[in-house]
């Protein structure tokens, strides 16, 4: 889906999102104490919806472009800063927007004289979500 | 040990990764995207001692450019803490 990290940088683009005026920064009326990193990997269809339901709690989204999971495809690893008490919220927030899906690949048919194609369904996606502790956070 | 997770704009990469190498810590890039204004930001993850953890963050306010608007941050940085690391 993005082969260089220019691609990666537009492809996270919202077409349908107003110019943001902020800045790396909590919202002012939202400034609580970080406690959490929480690091969440999603598939790349998943990645909008789930960056703006994240913001929509006034929470900042880092991307990280990756690779994984059982067919090595690309995701896309989110990092954000959580304050204490919201852990629920954005656990709900990832549940709505990042879907499991089912994905077929070939695998050739074991003993067969000629490659027969077989396809496979496999279940891919959902969400991978870590939550660290975290010992300090600064923004400056 | 601890990790430091910094997340600092992309012109400020070179001097900060430069200024942390010059004194002795190592540091990983990660090229990231998002909070400012969904423009490239880098994402470094340095390892440290405990007691250089104050030192790394003195490096990391040192090197990157303050903004003309007060308003605007320079970075983010998160210190976690680290089980076991090693360097082979």
């Amino acid at each position: 889906m993005f082969r260089t990290l220019a691609d990666f940088h537009s492809s996270m683009q919202d077409p349908q999102e107003k110019p943001r005026t902020g800045n790396l920064g909590t919202p002012a009326d939202q400034r609580l104490v970080v406690r959490y990193l929480v690091g969440v990997v999603v598939q790349v269809q998943d990645v909008r919806a789930a960056t703006r339901a994240i913001e929509e709690l006034g929470l900042i989204v880092t991307h990280l472009p990756s690779t994984g999971a059982f067919l090595g495809r690309r995701n896309v690893t989110l990092l954000v800063g959580l304050p204490e008490g919201m852990q629920q919220a954005i656990y709900d927030a990832i549940h709505e927007t990042c879907h499991q899906r089912v994905e077929y690949v070939s695998t050739p048919v074991e003993g067969a004289p000629m490659p027969i194609p077989l396809s496979t369904p496999i279940t891919v996606g959902g969400a991978t979500i870590f939550t660290l502790e975290i010992d300090r956070y600064e923004e400056f | 040990m601890k990790m430091i997770i910094a997340i600092i704009h992309d012109h400020d990469n070179e001097p900060v990764s430069h200024a942390l190498t010059a004194s002795g810590f190592r540091v990983t890039r990660v090229a990231s995207t998002g909070g400012f204004l969904r423009r490239g930001s880098s994402t470094l993850m340095i390892g440290v001692e405990d007691e250089k953890v104050e030192e790394a963050i003195q490096i990391l306010h040192k090197n990157t450019t303050p903004s003309d608007d007060p308003g605007q941050k320079r970075g983010t940085l998160f210190v976690l803490d680290v089980k076991n690391f090693t360097q082979i």
